[in-house]
């Protein structure tokens, strides 16, 4: 058995030899060392061997025949370059295509915006809850079609029909730039009134506020009164002679 | 046309007689690259079929890029990392059946080093062992294995330093050595 010590280095000898000097010496005297070194060198020219034989193997002449046919069935690279961009953009065009009419869709299925009748929101402050009967009060009125029918169980649904950019409330004529109580006595004919979404509750609550007088309206809409302003007067500018800031200078340098 | 492909270094005009010229061009390196790039499959593969599927494939990939090489010199290099890629993808499509046959290898009756030597079983373990070999040794050797191939042709392939080449046949070598070390100690106590 070899020098555990060389083992190693007896592969590297078998792979490159004479690189090792203390290795040859020891050679010179270690007859199991040499003769793993023998061993050595015909386990490289098997492995060698092997491999090449792996890929010493010719392709069929099939093959070049097959390759010549399909490349003469092929369309020229550049044409089929160009076919991929063409297949690409109409893929594109497609989609885009698509994607516009599924917007269109979208939004033609999206309620009407603004004022419609039956689909407003009644707008009565939260002041103006008194009786237990009276309906309640800042809900969504369902369209006439769509109460009928759903019914009373169609209250929930309706209230998910409500138009998602503007919300319509539903106020009282103003009776001198006050809106008039909203109660169902009341003959005031009603407006709605377009409100930015999100908004609806602040504009019922200054309604409710407009209505019991907590808000003074008239100062409101008074106009800020614009002070007269003067007119801008000219004044000539000054500009001292050139000559004498210059002379008066020299005159200082002189000094100094 | 000229001018404008001396304006435009690396740059290729193309008319209507081009494509001829392109396929002129291509059939000229044809059969040298069918060989080379058969054998790199094979070395990857083990089997002549496959091998032969991805040569055509691979050749058939450098004809629709090769108005796109602007150093013909280059194909050679260009074609065996196709088929090497190529092959290594369809090596891998195909693990189900290799592990079959590393667990047919495993089960067979043991043989002593002897016996593997003289038989084909040498060449499967040689091949295992190439196997677990990293890609770059196992390229490297594979290639200098070809015949007729030198370290500088391999480094002009591979696109590498001559000395980066040498360096990593002589370590995929001494790897190889070693994973087989037990073939060469049975058969000194066998």
């Amino acid at each position: 058995m070899a020098c555990e010590r060389y083992s190693t280095r007896l592969i590297e000898e078998a792979l490159a030899p004479g690189g090792d000097a203390e290795l040859t010496a020891h050679l010179a005297v270690c007859a199991e060392c040499l003769a793993e070194l023998g061993r050595q060198r015909d386990l490289q020219s098997r492995i060698t061997g092997s491999i090449a034989a792996m890929v010493a193997a010719e392709p069929s002449p099939a093959l070049l025949a097959r390759v010549r046919q399909q490349i003469a069935a092929e369309e020229t690279p550049r044409r089929a370059s160009w076919m991929r961009w063409a297949i690409a953009g109409a893929t594109v065009s497609a989609l885009a295509g698509f994607a516009v009419w599924f917007a269109g869709r979208a939004l033609l299925r999206q309620p009407v915006l603004g004022p419609q009748p039956g689909q407003a929101v009644r707008g009565t402050p939260p002041a103006q809850r008194s009786a237990k009967n009276e309906p309640a009060q800042n809900s969504v009125v369902p369209p006439t079609g769509v109460a009928r029918k759903t019914g009373a169980n169609g209250a929930k649904s309706a209230r998910q029909r409500t138009p998602r950019l503007a919300q319509s409330v539903q106020v009282a004529a103003a009776q001198d730039g006050v809106p008039a109580a909203n109660t169902p006595a009341s003959s005031a004919p009603k407006f709605n009134v377009i409100v930015p979404p999100g908004q609806r509750e602040a504009v019922l609550r200054l309604v409710a506020a407009m209505q019991s007088g907590r808000v003074d309206v008239a100062g409101l809409l008074k106009q800020p009164e614009q002070q007269e302003m003067k007119p801008l007067e000219i004044a000539p500018l000054k500009i001292t002679p050139l000559d004498e800031k210059t002379s008066n200078g020299q005159a200082e340098g002189d000094h100094k | 046309m000229q001018a404008l492909e001396a304006i435009l270094p690396g740059s290729r005009v193309q008319g209507e007689s081009g494509t001829a010229e392109l396929r002129r061009e291509f059939e000229e390196q044809l059969a040298d690259g069918a060989s080379l790039a058969f054998r790199v499959a094979m070395s990857v593969l083990r089997n002549h079929a496959d091998a032969e599927e991805v040569a055509q494939e691979a050749l058939l990939r450098a004809y629709r890029g090769f108005h796109r090489l602007r150093e013909r010199g280059a194909f050679r290099g260009w074609l065996c990392r196709i088929a090497w890629r190529l092959a290594l993808d369809k090596q891998r499509g195909t693990r189900r059946r290799e592990k079959r046959e590393v667990v047919a290898v495993q089960d067979a009756p043991a043989l002593n080093a002897e016996q593997i030597a003289v038989s084909n079983e040498f060449e499967r373990h040689v091949a295992k062992a190439m196997d677990e070999l990293p890609e770059k040794l196992r390229q490297a050797i594979v290639l200098a294995a070809i015949q007729g191939y030198t370290t500088k042709e391999v480094a002009e392939l591979l696109d590498l330093p001559e000395g980066t080449v040498k360096s990593r046949v002589h370590l995929a070598r001494k790897l190889m050595a070693e994973k087989l070390a037990w073939l060469v100690k049975d058969t000194a106590h066998g």
